[in-house]
């Protein structure tokens, strides 16, 4: 790690995104198309929530964030393993990207995200933050699913209830 | 309160305005509303009282225990007396952490257990991811009762 931000908030980062993977080991294909009313399905929101990381992590390199990118292939929100690969690869993205800050990134460069600019810091924790408001729903849909807590992974469990 | 301090407060008082956002949307009917294999929306409430009257404690006692529960049990059917509960709350966090130190931020330790003793400053942040996985479960039932404002799903999604 290059810089004092990735060396700082990279555990924790990390341990946040474990919460994706430990959803997607607790459901199948199936459930992704379980909904409740005037909602997205499961697929759906697992879907959104990747969309949106990948916005946060191109932040990291064009320092802008528009929320705008949609996968091309709907079809991603039917299948747990490409989701499960889709944020892999958006771990490595941003990995790569937080890497490659200088300090004087770190100090002094914002995200333009349309009326807020936060510094670098504060974006990357907006990130980790929509991860756990993103965890939370999704432990919704879980429990509505009939998955027993008992079964949640002990880090989802313990960190999102 | 120093400068460091005023900021974390700030942003713990930003944090809240999500959850008092989210109540100003629901009625005493919607608090009665459950998803299945889930609570209703009202002890989704109750329990974020009860987490946040842990955490004030945590910080006046700095020990974190998870025992506490609200004595009423109409807290979680009623929005007027989660409003006043959870100002009771805001206000006392308030006068608790505005009383703290600079030094306190980052010297005084939060035992949790598991040989885990989070600083003030990290207690505080973890305190703030309560709240928005609260809010993220919030959410859930706002859009399913249908009033999840745009202003509501531009901010939380």
């Amino acid at each position: 790690m290059s810089n004092s931000l990735a060396k700082r908030e990279s555990d924790v980062l990390h341990e946040t995104q474990k919460l994706r993977h430990q959803l997607l080991d607790m459901i199948t294909d199936a459930d992704l198309t379980y909904t409740f009313p005037n909602s997205p399905s499961l697929g759906a929101l697992i879907r959104a929530q990747a969309e949106t990381e990948h916005t946060y992590a191109e932040s990291f390199t064009t320092f802008k964030q528009a929320f705008d990118y949609r996968h091309s292939d709907d079809t991603i929100e039917t299948s747990v393993e490409r989701l499960r690969t889709w944020f892999t690869q958006i771990e490595i993205d941003l990995d790569a990207a937080l890497n490659t800050l200088t300090e004087g990134d770190i100090e002094t460069k914002t995200v333009d995200r349309y009326g807020w600019f936060p510094k670098l810091g504060i974006q990357l924790h907006t990130y980790r933050e929509s991860i756990l408001i993103f965890a939370a729903k999704a432990s919704i849909y879980v429990r509505a699913l009939g998955k027993n807590p008992a079964d949640m992974p002990e880090q989802f469990r313990y960190w999102i209830g | 309160m120093t400068n460091t301090l005023a900021v974390e407060l700030n942003y713990l008082q930003m944090t809240n305005g999500a959850r008092d956002m989210a109540l100003g949307l629901i009625t005493d009917e919607d608090l009665r509303y459950a998803l299945p294999g889930n609570p209703a929306l009202g002890e989704v409430f109750r329990e974020m009282g009860e987490v946040q009257q842990a955490y004030l404690a945590s910080f006046k006692h700095s020990k974190l225990d998870w025992s506490y529960k609200h004595a009423d049990p109409d807290v979680a059917t009623s929005k007027d007396k989660l409003v006043a509960w959870f100002k009771h709350l805001d206000d006392d966090m308030n006068a608790t952490l505005t009383a703290s130190s600079e030094a306190d931020l980052d010297e005084k330790k939060i035992e949790r257990g598991a040989d885990f003793n989070p600083t003030l400053r990290e207690q505080m942040a973890i305190y703030g991811d309560a709240v928005y996985i609260f809010v993220g479960k919030v959410s859930v039932y706002l859009r399913a009762l249908g009033k999840a404002t745009d202003q509501w799903q531009s901010y939380f999604g």
